[in-house]
């Protein structure tokens, strides 16, 4: 009995962080993960990609790095 | 364009594909800058042989009417610092569909840019 409530506890204590924690707490939780640069397969690939999006607003960019 | 665009419309249904090549003497791939666009909707891609930029180069004629009023282009071998605005709709078979503009330079064309997203996702925000 005690063990359960113990748990039950645990359980009740996420729920709160998670609903009511400051948004710096949450955000961290939910952050975009660096970006990664990957080789592109050729226009193909993007081409695969741009199609995979359907339904969404796409934007091309084609840019150097300096 | 991360703070203009990106962080006004957090909730847009957009993704955004940002091609990476070398065009000036100093460029490299070392020197890809990783915190410009950090946003999750956005994917990087290296392109060595610029096989995008040269697609599209190919292409710019065909696509002439679409280009913003505020942009430059006289026909170049490589389209660079360039954007390309496509609707919900559109399709890549032998040529995406649905381009409602593009721009170049990036910087000229913004203006539109900015207004094409207003439009398309004022509602969204």
């Amino acid at each position: 009995m005690t063990h359960r409530y113990g748990r039950l506890a645990a359980v009740a204590v996420v729920a709160l962080v998670t609903t009511w924690a400051p948004s710096g707490v949450r955000s961290y939780a939910v952050a975009d993960a660096a970006p990664t640069l990957s080789d592109l397969r050729g226009v193909d690939e993007l081409k695969t990609l741009f199609n995979q999006d359907a339904g969404k607003i796409r934007l091309v960019l084609l840019v150097s790095p300096t | 364009m991360q703070t203009e665009l990106l962080q006004k419309y957090p909730k847009a249904n957009l993704r955004v594909y940002a091609v990476w090549f070398n065009m000036m003497p100093n460029d490299s791939r070392a020197k890809w800058p990783p915190s410009l666009l950090t946003d999750s909707r956005v994917t990087h891609r290296w392109d060595e042989p610029k096989a995008v930029g040269t697609w599209y180069g190919l292409r710019t004629a065909s696509i002439r009417p679409q280009l913003t009023p505020d942009s430059k282009w006289g026909e170049a071998d490589v389209l660079w610092d360039a954007f390309l605005l496509y609707g919900p709709n559109a399709r890549w078979d032998e040529a995406p569909t649905d381009l409602v503009h593009w721009g170049r330079t990036i910087v000229a064309g913004r203006e539109t840019l900015k207004a094409d997203f207003e439009k398309l996702f004022a509602a969204k925000k």
